[in-house]
């Protein structure tokens, strides 16, 4: 069916084009459809019957609940955003509005229940710290040494969006080697703008924690990160921009923050 | 914050409570004393990327066809460091002859990925995902080759291990596994950090279902990591690694599995062999690259010493080159290769496999060395005799070959490092063996179709 669909030229950038010469001719037999001889026509023809099988509904389905549900999406969710593909012709905004009104997206099993992936993690440190990206090279450098190099996955299936793909001790260490290089200004062509937050520790925690839009952090971590401030302010004569890295860097390194 | 040390209470029934005050005598107690329980046993995988030149590294110096191919590139029966009369070592293999000699050294001839893809990149990610001409496998099979193994309550973070700046395609999957670049850098925050501390303390505390056991793991490998001391390691004596990434990655390697830390799988890989131009017969860049593989497994293989003999090495590489040299005086890419095994429990000093010959119509569409023995037929032995993993389908997904079809390479039972008389008085004796060996399996093989439709004949 695809036979004769080729490119002009492809070394110069050339576009499709449809070469009778190298085309099968006869008729075809694919997933029990009978596809007439028809020249280009045909690969036209078993696209429409993809696009219109319901495993195409459901795995499409799948993909978009996993990214944006969880990594074990209800499957009556699935379901029913599959029949809305399937109903509305693939339209993925009909099938996005299926999952945004469904319950099981607003449920409480659902929040916060995707692990972040390395690009999403890195991403929301610079975006929570309002930081400028003037040079994105060794972000993507950063990137790399947490195991998703930019457009690197072998695979045409393309990185996995689950946490088990992306949670182990190496991966974890990294992202926290990275929260504290990156709030301490350590990461080259990143400028982060001095805060001159609150003095007081506790209202500086808050207020960094509602910038990073992480919610409720837990009592333990918000805790923990209050004990190593005290010691660090023993230890030294403190300033409120030393301060601020500090509370970030452990905030970013959280285990709150690798949740989306 | 509770001190917990799963692992070493497993592996060593000695808990050591606290890390920085640990007296050195302590800890080396309680990572050398010998496993309780049953002895773990250890694969790793060493990958030539770049497709090495197996026909100028296990050396077919009975063919005159050989000879006839490669003009300027061959290595001469005079330099070849002969193993059994037919195939010999090239001379920069050298510091592998005594393991040869000692019977822990094998390897298999016109092994190889039965597609015939001649891209470095495809060929590699095949190799890694172990399912051949298929892309969408999403894990690597040294991965899964951990996956249906019983596991003992809590398992070691240095399980699975890369040696490299980041986890290679043959251990991504469900299991955890680390990639470890440089042992000294595996830590947090720099020296005495603070931060450390608080972090330990944030995920010891969480109640995230995912990341808090992943988060213990992590400060736990990074301590029995500390008591370690990678920073003092010093390699048994004899062990000379070589200089470079390899050799970094070896000597880290013999560093991890001697600290006792729980390694099960490892993987390293050494690039450089892709010579298409002025590759070199007994000198020159194969020769260089080889020096660096040679010494390097040699130097492991001393360094391990007693451990040796629970590690079963072996190695691979995407396809072979052509048999032909080409107009400037390299190879290009081919298909069958030869593949390294080394270890205590290996059946050494023999080549195995089924040689398919060089011969014009013996000759992979006309140019490269033909495939008679599936990679996965070798490392499969090495998963299911060695790591004990009888679920060879999830390992090898779409092989249906049984442990039948296996080489036999590896002892029933592991087969103790022989002693020094034994050795020499072996020596003798081996060519004739390993000729005797060589024949009886390559006809014990029933005739094998290759991808072409012909039959393999018997040039022996």
């Amino acid at each position: 069916m695809f036979t004769g669909w080729t490119l002009k030229k492809p070394r110069e950038g050339g576009s499709f084009t449809f070469d009778a010469r190298m085309h099968e001719r006869g008729d075809k037999k694919v997933l029990g459809h009978r596809i007439k001889e028809n020249g280009e026509k045909e690969g036209l023809e078993i696209l429409h019957i993809l696009a219109r099988h319901p495993s195409t509904a459901k795995f499409i389905s799948t993909k978009l609940a996993v990214r944006f549900v969880s990594d074990d999406p209800p499957a009556a969710l699935v379901q029913r955003m599959s029949e809305t593909f399937l109903k509305k012709n693939g339209d993925i905004r009909e099938v996005l509005k299926t999952m945004l009104a469904s319950p099981e997206f607003w449920s409480s099993e659902s929040y916060r229940a995707k692990v972040k992936t390395p690009l999403e993690f890195v991403v929301s440190s610079v975006r929570g710290c309002g930081a400028e990206v003037t040079d994105a090279a060794p972000l993507a450098r950063q990137l790399q040494n947490l195991g998703m190099p930019l457009y690197g996955m072998q695979p045409p299936t393309g990185y996995s969006s689950k946490a088990d793909a992306w949670v182990n001790s190496a991966a974890l260490l990294g992202r926290m080697n990275f929260a504290l290089a990156f709030s301490a200004g350590k990461v080259k062509g990143i400028q982060i703008e001095a805060e001159n937050g609150p003095a007081d520790s506790q209202d500086a925690l808050a207020m960094l924690q509602n910038k990073l839009s992480l919610g409720n952090i837990s009592q333990q971590t918000h805790d923990t990160i209050l004990t190593q401030l005290q010691n660090v302010n023993r230890q030294k004569a403190s300033d409120n921009g030393h301060e601020a890295q500090v509370i970030e860097g452990l905030l970013l390194g959280s285990p709150e923050f690798q949740r989306r | 914050m509770a001190i917990t040390r799963r692992v070493f209470i497993r592996n060593s029934g000695l808990a050591v409570v606290g890390t920085a005050a640990v007296p050195s005598f302590l800890t080396r107690a309680a990572f050398g004393a010998p496993d309780p329980g049953r002895r773990s046993k250890r694969l790793v995988i060493i990958f030539q990327r770049g497709a090495a030149d197996g026909l100028n590294i296990v050396v077919p110096h009975s063919e005159p066809a050989y000879y006839a191919m490669r003009p300027s590139i061959n290595i001469p029966r005079t330099s070849v460091l002969d193993l059994d009369g037919m195939f010999g070592l090239h001379p920069a293999l050298a510091p592998l002859m005594p393991l040869w000699k000692q019977r822990h050294l094998a390897m298999v001839h016109a092994a190889g990925s039965p597609d015939p893809t001649r891209s470095h990149f495809d060929a590699q990610d095949f190799m890694e995902s172990g399912t051949p001409g298929l892309k969408t496998t999403y894990d690597g099979w040294l991965n899964r080759s951990l996956h249906s193994l019983p596991k003992s309550g809590q398992v070691s973070a240095f399980r699975a291990i890369a040696l490299g700046p980041s986890l290679p395609r043959i251990l991504s999957g469900s299991e955890p596994a680390i990639a470890v670049n440089n042992l000294s850098d595996f830590g947090l925050g720099g020296k005495n950090s603070p931060a450390a501390t608080t972090f330990e303390a944030m995920y010891a505390s969480s109640s995230d279902s995912i990341l808090h056991g992943t988060g213990q793991e992590t400060f736990e490998a990074m301590k029995m990591l500390k008591a370690a001391d990678p920073a003092k390691y010093k390699p048994a004596a004899g062990a000379e690694y070589p200089r470079g990434r390899f050799g970094d990655s070896l000597r880290q390697l013999a560093q991890l599995i001697k600290a006792n830390l729980g390694v099960q799988v490892a993987f390293a890989d050494i690039g450089g062999w892709d010579h298409h131009v002025n590759e070199g017969n007994t000198q020159g860049q194969l020769a260089n690259v080889l020096r660096d593989f040679a010494s390097g497994l040699a130097a492991l293989w001393i360094d391990l010493g007693d451990l040796a003999e629970d590690t079963v090495v072996v190695t691979m590489s995407e396809f072979g080159r052509t048999a032909r040299e080409n107009g400037n005086r390299g190879t290009d890419h081919g298909h069958a290769n030869a593949m390294f095994i080394m270890g205590g429990p290996v059946k050494g000093g023999r080549v195995y496999g089924h040689w398919p010959g060089l011969g014009q119509s013996q000759l992979y569409e006309g140019r490269d060395l033909a495939v008679t023995t599936d990679f996965r037929r070798v490392l499969g032995e090495a998963v299911y005799q060695h790591l004990g993993n009888r679920a060879l389908e999830q390992v090898f997904p779409g092989f249906d070959e049984s442990s039948n079809g296996f080489l036999r390479y590896l002892a029933e039972k592991s087969n103790r490092r022989s002693c020094a008389i034994v050795q020499a008085s072996a020596a003798s004796a081996i060519p004739q063996i390993a000729k005797l060996v060589f024949t009886t399996q390559a006809g014990a093989l029933p005739a094998r179709r290759n991808t072409n439709g012909k039959k393999f004949q018997q040039v022996m």
